[in-house]
């Protein structure tokens, strides 16, 4: 592996490895700087490991540096909106109510089981389909299926009962 | 259609506002149900990272890192469980057997003669047919002394002149390639990736081991390692390549990145380099008697600054 092979895999896997950590810690500056880790790792394994295994070992990598971040931490989100508007139910209602709403969300995210949170929001933010979640985390298509309908219900319950 | 697979198909945007709501229904009892949902969903569905430096910005600082870091190892990382690795079984296996060829060479097998020099020293070796080689600071040199007339093979890591009496095929090999030849004198760099191998007299053949061609050299010509193939032979100037075995250094056109290894293998210091020198080209000389003569030699040329910091450390500015 080359810089010029290591520079196409940060374009190809940066933003994604950025958000999933994000994700898993809800601190945004803490995943920018376990992203580099991970990079720095793989430019030092950069002579052992294969072109074709470099996103399990990305992903494997940001995994294990989360879970030693999370070990004494707790999560709290605070996610940006996209300015996309809608024009007709843009009132001032609205407005606050989807304020409201995202700090709900945000709160209840962070409650959430982590399993549970990744896989929604990589299909919530990155936009991605099951089948490339199931690719980066390792698992069956059929696992983020029943993950993403228990992080549904998960909010569903929450929103219905709130505290 | 089942819980989950509704999910999916809303997910991935696989379905109008209208679906949703027939699906909605048949789903689940109640309106409410669904439409909260709906509400979970399209309220998701604006959030974004919140902003924090750009993906330009993240590389930068990774290329300041990078520099910093000691050059790749081959050994396995601290991913996979040691006793998962699949290859541990094999290992242990391997283990038993170099464990017992370790035991059975001690006794059995005939040693190879290693020399190896360290940083600022050169060293002469005669072999048994007196051919003459002289092993430049920083190499390692092995081969077989037993059977030596017969078998004229020897190992190379680093740079060594050869001046080889005529007799049977006398094999150099490296990392990278080997030369072939039959009496002659000839120049080996075999350092990194690097490799280059110059003629100085008679006849000498080297080629690539994942390359088949071979280039054959008459006396005045080299070649080097260029896009993982040998060039063509060129000319150069005997000086220049062998100078080092009279503690000479000539460079010409040379990456200035390679000139300061040298001088830290020829005077064993460490130069700590606090400017940014590649790409940067040099052609010039220094010698092995005054090391701050020589510093000045290839600085002041390159426009750059020094300053001796101790015996063995040097910062470059």
């Amino acid at each position: 592996m080359n810089i010029d092979d290591f520079k196409s895999l940060f374009d190809q896997y940066y933003e994604g490895i950025k958000s999933f950590l994000y994700y898993k810690i809800g601190d945004i500056e803490v995943a920018e700087d376990i992203v580099q880790e991970v990079f720095l790792k793989l430019w030092d394994k950069r002579a052992s490991v294969e072109l074709k295994t470099v996103k399990s070992f990305l992903f494997t990598i940001a995994n294990n540096m989360a879970i030693n971040h999370l070990k004494h931490r707790s999560i709290v989100f605070n996610f940006a909106r996209n300015e996309s508007r809608n024009e007709k139910v843009d009132s001032p209602h609205y407005e606050l109510e989807m304020k409201e709403f995202k700090e709900n969300l945000e709160r209840l995210l962070a409650e959430m089981p982590e399993n549970y949170r990744v896989v929604f929001l990589m299909n919530r933010i990155d936009k991605l389909t099951y089948n490339e979640i199931a690719e980066r985390l390792e698992l069956s298509v059929k696992a983020i299926e029943k993950r993403m309908s228990n992080a549904l219900s998960f909010l569903r319950e929450k929103l219905k009962h709130p505290i | 259609m089942l819980e989950e697979t509704f999910f999916r198909k809303w997910l991935e945007g696989g379905m109008t506002d209208e679906e949703i709501a027939q699906c909605g229904r048949k789903a689940f009892d109640d309106d409410k149900e669904w439409l909260a949902f709906k509400k979970i969903i399209d309220g998701s569905k604006g959030l974004k990272l919140p902003d924090g430096e750009t993906k330009e910005q993240a590389w930068d600082n990774l290329v300041t890192k990078m520099e910093s870091r000691p050059s790749p190892s081959k050994s396995g990382g601290t991913i996979v469980p040691f006793y998962n690795r699949p290859f541990v079984k094999y290992l242990s296996i391997a283990a038993s057997l170099a464990i017992i060829f370790a035991i059975y060479s001690i006794f059995f097998v005939k040693k190879p003669t290693i020399y190896i020099t360290a940083k600022s020293e050169i060293k002469k070796i005669t072999m048994p047919d007196n051919s003459e080689i002289t092993l430049n600071a920083d190499s390692r040199l092995s081969f077989m002394e037993g059977n030596w007339k017969d078998n004229r093979i020897v190992s190379l890591e680093g740079e060594a002149f050869f001046d080889v009496k005529k007799g049977t095929k006398f094999e150099v090999k490296s990392a990278i390639g080997k030369v072939t030849v039959l009496g002659t004198s000839f120049n080996v760099k075999a350092r990194k990736e690097r490799y280059e191998v110059s003629c100085f007299t008679g006849k000498v053949a080297v080629s690539l081991f994942n390359d088949e061609s071979e280039k054959v050299l008459s006396d005045g010509l080299a070649t080097k390692i260029m896009d993982q193939k040998l060039s063509d032979p060129f000319d150069f100037k005997p000086k220049g390549i062998a100078g080092w075995r009279s503690g000479e250094y000539y460079f010409e056109k040379q990456p200035l990145t390679d000139v300061f290894e040298e001088f830290e293998r020829q005077f064993n210091v460490r130069l700590q380099i606090n400017t940014d020198v590649n790409n940067r080209i040099y052609s010039g000389y220094f010698n092995k008697i005054d090391k701050e003569k020589s510093l000045e030699l290839i600085c002041l040329p390159m426009g750059l600054q020094f300053e001796i910091q101790s015996d063995d450390s040097i910062i470059i500015y």
